[in-house]
């Protein structure tokens, strides 16, 4: 496997909430539907993701998302895949030719580091709190913008007493290991790194397990530092930290307005205490030195999420979808060979019929429908299910995609051709070099299937690994669950069953804290106030929650 | 004791390019407060066998030939207002698909007390008394009874169907696809209701799925149905311990283990056969990896492995 093929970055997709007019009198918030509420994965090129959870988890919502069948609400979706040099380029010189200086999305933060855009965040909790709902609301009509770790940046701690209380608590110190080498001279650096034992990343360095005479040394060359809040909180107490917090009025939780947004003056000005910086993943071309270009066009992706209608035309080309239910996903009044060659058609691809013809032929035969001729000429109806499946596959195909996203393809099929199906596509990726993410609410399919799989829960990822570790060593309690109901064919061979209460939330009320807590088996205290955040398993196996968040206020609370 | 008997149904239905066997010899038996599973791919009968039982057929549709015996009486007979006061009152169903078979327009509660108005000499207030405890029977909010269909989950629609079903107390209740549509956990939370409710109110069940783990769970007994006859039948341990017809093995290796190891499961290749010119031998014979010459030419009869063990393949050895 080898390197992303598409990677995730905090998407959302909020759906606004229809309101009346005495509503809209009464208040001047809009509430959404929360389907997909900052979920962060990539797909690796050849690679099977699987997205589990229950209906209106947002798992479907977060595959047409990738593809903009739905227009995320924030977050970025970029693609690394074949063929993206020649629509980033056509991107740049589009920007070029309109005199705008393109984006390019970067996945490597730290080795841009000097190029990536920053942005002004303002936190919409805290404002809100502070100066009123209202008064927010009103800012936020005016500015026409929308809102878009567990680490304090110490750059918004302004007063010079709170920045000693928390100095001890730093964990993270970012030299620039340039400007020190300029100034010290690269010799002693090398012996200061030596007798530290570590290395500098890129150009920068964390300087913070450095213990000696050497830290003062590169103390002037520090560019950001973060303070570890879970530790200042144990050793100062909360309270106190609280009260350096509310003075350098900025908060270690994220949920974030994006200042760029906010035009009006006087609003700036109110928000202003409620800014802090964030570094996103974009390089803005014109800030580039020449010699970099190249590299960087190499190394960077297309960020879906921005592209122009006719850009992503071209990228749905490379992004494909299979839909559901092949019962319904498929025109009754046309012939299979219209439906196939509809895409076609549509991107103008083929100089004749003849050759569209031979494309069609192509697909159908992919997808495991022959003789193809046997099969253009009827109708969706004249087909079994499984064989409407596969026409569903090979209008995906026709345009020869790197990426497919197949929603729940198998669920509609009969037990006995749903494994013909996944072959299929196991085939696809061997022959194809496809990559897919695959959507269900079947663990076992899920199971056998997938290389990797991500846990959804209301909008959220709560359990992310590789399918065997998920599978076999299941952290969050929700994956537990879930594993423990898919039916198992041995009537001896049963396990005693974990049947959640009730049905999901509504995704448009969603709990405080863990979402999960109200149907939680181990709910704490804790789950209801604060959200978990994601904490290493093993290799690449992460999960959010509460039980296993070590050392922090949880798990005493927990004891 | 035996509640129904099923003994060589035939339902057949007209249609234009001739007559289309779909249940095509069917025999079967379902004990007073046990549960009988139906498996199949769609397309194999089952759903027909099921509502042949309460003569729910489409108009092409008819009982061919064949003994139904329900609590003595023989259903494919029975026609008129002896009909009418055995169907909903004796045998129920919980029919395909909770998401359309309710009246959209009617609220929940309406239509279960229907059957109730209609079946027993009582007045209004007994019939939603009688709602209000149906519906917490199937973990419903008794408040609830005035709100319409689209108000309710695809889980809750489908326990509305349940409560329904059992409004009248019948003493057999048909499930088709009870959970077909459904998620894995409202699956669960749907099939342990079944089961409490089979225990509670000794129920007889016949249960149709085309997942043979559903109906692991929730069954006694288990009949294999593949191309309107019946391939296999068993206590449904037994069918899993040592299935005898190869469609039966090609069934259960169908299916993803999560328990074993992460392997691909096997698939049954083809299609069934077109029930109107039904091949002459064995049904299954195009599809199978065993067939030899005789499949092709007579139709295996359904004979005893061991005790009560029936399997329908020249490969099986009476025992």
């Amino acid at each position: 496997m080898g390197n992303d093929i598409v990677s995730v970055k905090n998407l959302q997709v909020w759906f606004p909430i229809r309101r009346g007019f005495v509503e809209s009198l009464l208040s001047d918030e809009q509430s959404y539907v929360k389907a997909v509420d900052g979920i962060t994965f990539s797909i690796k090129q050849r690679e099977i993701f699987c997205l589990v959870g229950e209906s209106g988890c947002g798992k479907t919502t977060t595959g047409k998302a990738i593809l903009r069948l739905v227009e995320p609400t924030g977050g970025d979706v970029a693609y690394f895949g074949p063929g993206k040099d020649e629509l980033l380029k056509e991107v740049t010189d589009a920007s070029n030719r309109k005199k705008t200086s393109a984006r390019v999305y970067v996945a490597d933060q730290e080795k841009w580091a000097e190029f990536v855009e920053t942005y002004d965040m303002a936190d919409i909790k805290k404002a809100k709190r502070v100066m009123g709902e209202n008064a927010f609301a009103g800012i936020l009509k005016r500015a026409k913008t929308k809102p878009d770790g567990n680490d304090l940046n110490m750059a918004g701690v302004k007063n010079d007493a709170d920045r000693k209380a928390l100095q001890p608590f730093v964990g993270k110190m970012i030299v620039d290991t340039r400007k020190a080498k300029a100034t010290i001279g690269e010799q002693k650096l090398t012996e200061i790194l030596e007798r530290a034992g570590i290395k500098p990343q890129a150009d920068d360095l964390n300087i913070a397990s450095i213990k000696n005479a050497d830290k003062k040394t590169l103390r002037p060359f520090v560019k950001k530092e973060f303070v570890d809040i879970g530790r200042a909180k144990d050793a100062m107490g909360e309270k106190a930290l609280a009260g350096i917090l509310k003075r350098a009025k900025t908060k270690p939780d994220g949920n974030d307005l994006n200042m760029a947004g906010v035009k009006n003056d006087a609003d700036r000005k109110a928000l202003k205490p409620f800014v802090r910086r964030v570094k996103s993943n974009w390089v803005l071309m014109s800030k580039i030195p020449k010699d970099r270009k190249e590299e960087l066009l190499k190394a960077g992706g297309i960020n879906v999420r921005t592209l122009s209608k006719h850009n992503m035309k071209a990228m749905r080309q490379k992004l494909q979808i299979i839909f559901q239910d092949p019962y319904e996903s498929l025109n009754p009044k046309q012939s299979i060979y219209d439906i196939i060659a509809e895409p076609l058609v549509v991107n103008s691809i083929g100089a004749n019929e003849a050759e569209r013809e031979q494309k069609v032929t192509k697909a159908l035969m992919d997808a495991g429908l022959r003789p193809p001729k046997n099969f253009m000429w009827r109708y969706p109806h004249e087909v079994s299910g499984g064989q409407r499946q596969r026409v569903g596959v090979a209008g995906a195909l026709v345009l020869d995609p790197d990426f497919l996203v197949a929603d729940e393809p198998v669920s509609m099929l009969d037990v006995s051709i749903r494994s013909e199906i996944l072959k299929l596509m196991l085939d696809l990726r061997e022959n194809r070099g496809l990559s897919f993410l695959f959507i269900t609410h079947d663990l076992g399919v899920a199971y056998v299937f997938s290389d990797r799989i991500g846990i959804m829960y209301l909008g959220k990822i709560v359990e992310l690994g590789p399918t065997e570790k998920v599978i076999k060593d299941p952290h969050h309690p929700y994956t537990k669950a879930l594993i423990s109901v898919v039916p198992t064919p041995d009537p001896k061979d049963r396990t005693e069953k974990i049947i959640l209460k009730g049905e999901r939330p509504d995704a448009s009320k969603i709990p405080s804290g863990c979402r999960f807590h109200p149907r939680c088996p181990f709910m704490m205290d804790i789950c209801r106030v604060e959200q978990p955040s994601p904490v290493f398993v093993s290799e690449g196996h992460w999960v959010s929650c509460h039980l296993h968040t070590k050392g922090s206020s949880a798990e005493k609370m927990g004891d | 004791m035996t509640l129904l008997e099923v003994k060589g149904l035939r339902t057949y239905f007209k249609t234009q390019e001739g007559t289309l066997k779909a249940v095509d010899g069917v025999d079967f038996e379902v004990e007073k407060g046990h549960a009988m599973g139906l498996a199949g791919e769609s397309g194999c009968g089952k759903t027909t066998a099921a509502l042949s039982i309460m003569k729910l057929l489409p108009a092409n549709g008819y009982i061919a030939g064949g003994k139904i015996n329900f609590m003595g009486q023989d259903m494919a007979r029975v026609t008129g207002e002896k009909l009418r006061s055995i169907r909903w009152r004796d045998i129920s169903i919980v029919f395909q698909g909770a998401m359309n078979a309710l009246n959209p327009v009617k609220r929940v509660g309406d239509q279960i007390s229907e059957p109730i108005l209609l079946h027993e000499d009582v007045d209004d207030e007994v019939a939603t008394k009688r709602v209000k405890e149906l519906f917490e029977l199937v973990g419903l909010s008794p408040n609830r009874i005035r709100d319409y269909p689209h108000e309710f989950s695809g889980g809750m629609r489908q326990r509305v169907m349940i409560a329904m079903a059992l409004a009248c107390k019948p003493k057999l209740v048909i499930a088709d696809e009870p959970t077909t549509a459904l998620d894995v956990m409202i699956q669960a939370q749907i099939l342990q209701l079944m089961k409490s409710l089979q225990k509670e109110l000794e129920l007889a069940m016949i249960i149709i799925s085309h997942d043979l783990s559903v109906l692991a769970e929730t069954c006694e007994t288990l009949c294999i149905m593949y191309a309107g006859k019946i391939v296999e039948r068993a206590d449904s341990v037994e069918v899993f311990r040592n299935p005898q017809h190869p469609y039966t093995k090609g069934l259960i290796e169908a299916f993803p283990n999560i328990k074993g190891d992460k392997t691909m499961p096997a698939s049954i290749a083809g299609n069934p056969p077109n029930l109107i010119i039904a091949p002459k031998g064995c049904r299954f014979a195009e599809r199978c990896y065993m067939a030899k010459e005789i499949c092709d030419e007579k139709e295996p009869p359904l004979i005893e492995v061991r005790p009560n063990h029936y399997a329908a393949c020249h490969f099986v050895k009476a025992g």
